[in-house]
């Protein structure tokens, strides 16, 4: 863990010094605009080390496979996807509520037959404002294998999302899509889906994937990340929602076993991610 | 870089997603089992910066 702190802190000296440039020109151009103020505002948080993870317990839990969580702005919905008895068959996408942060979580519910069907259900992925919750399912009726998928809702009714849309052959193929996180660049405001594919012709097992929100709401120009791949599986990812963390799961060399995390950080969401 | 091992184990760490303020992490769990893993959280405190 010394380690893994010691090496998060080299792009941060990076990017103090880069800010340190930034307010420079900026006073130069502009007069002496409280340099000092500015560049504190835009100083990237830094955080103590991660404690052990702890079990959400049997609320949550089953003895049944339960993975691939998303938790919504306010921290008070749990998207997760469950194998559990009692779905419509496979995975199925669930909810749980809590009233408050510092409380418990309650019993998950079934998003239902909108969303889930016999066919698996994975991998829920909320955008930042609530009303979008991309999933990828291997349902009859796609591109290929696993496919990317999105549900809307208008409100905030944990049960009342509409029946997923396929997100086409811009980002899906024949291969499998899985695992999307979906960010929102503060500083561009470019919206970015990331997702992993065993798609061939690439690093190998899973990449990463990013694709772009096109002019006409639809998602395409879908790239390969070469910085972030192996010739293993590389699989979720998740990025604060400033831009400049990620962290990603992978079974690649150096894994204590399986899968582990990996966090790769960067000075500007412009840079391309550090090789992990 | 690898997140080491408080965080991480021989049994298999994956598919995370973090809190909208970036200080819980929540880790499935493979617990060594092709047909079981559970969701848990680990936690941080944020020293410096914005939030």
């Amino acid at each position: 863990m010394k380690a893994a702190s010691m090496g998060t802190l080299i792009p941060l000296a990076a990017l103090a010094l880069a800010l340190g440039c930034g307010s420079e020109s900026a006073e130069l151009a502009t007069g002496p605009a409280a340099p000092e103020f500015q560049a504190a505002a835009d100083e990237p948080p830094r955080y103590s080390a991660w404690s052990a993870p702890a079990n959400l317990g049997p609320v949550v839990n089953t003895p049944d496979v339960d993975n691939d969580v998303s938790v919504s702005r306010d921290g008070l919905s749990l998207y997760f996807g469950s194998n559990r008895p009692g779905g419509f068959g496979g995975f199925d996408i669930y909810v749980a509520r809590r009233s408050r942060v510092d409380q418990p979580w309650g019993a998950p519910q079934n998003l239902g037959p909108t969303v889930n069907t016999a066919a698996n259900e994975q991998g829920p992925a909320l955008t930042r404002d609530g009303h979008r919750l991309f999933l990828f399912s291997d349902r009859p009726g796609g591109v290929g294998g696993s496919d990317l998928y999105v549900s809307r809702r208008r409100g905030s009714d944990e049960l009342g999302w509409e029946a997923p849309a396929n997100l086409g052959s811009g980002v899906n193929s024949a291969s499998n899509e899985g695992l999307p996180h979906y960010f929102e660049d503060p500083v561009s405001g470019v919206a970015t889906l990331y997702f992993n594919s065993n798609r061939p012709g690439y690093c190998g097992g899973t990449d990463i994937f990013a694709a772009s929100l096109q002019p006409d709401g639809t998602f395409g120009g879908t790239v390969h990340v070469p910085e972030l791949c192996s010739p293993l599986r590389d699989a979720g990812t998740a990025i604060r929602r400033d831009g400049l963390e990620m962290i990603l799961s992978s079974d690649r060399a150096g894994t204590l076993g399986g899968f582990d995390l990996w966090v790769s950080t960067r000075a500007s969401t412009g840079d391309p991610w550090p090789r992990l | 870089m690898n997140l080491g091992p408080v965080v991480n184990s021989a049994l298999g760490e994956s598919r995370v997603a973090l809190s909208h303020d970036a200080t819980t992490l929540y880790v499935i769990n493979h617990l060594n089992d092709p047909l079981r893993s559970d969701i848990s959280v680990s936690t941080r405190t944020r020293i410096t910066g914005r939030d």
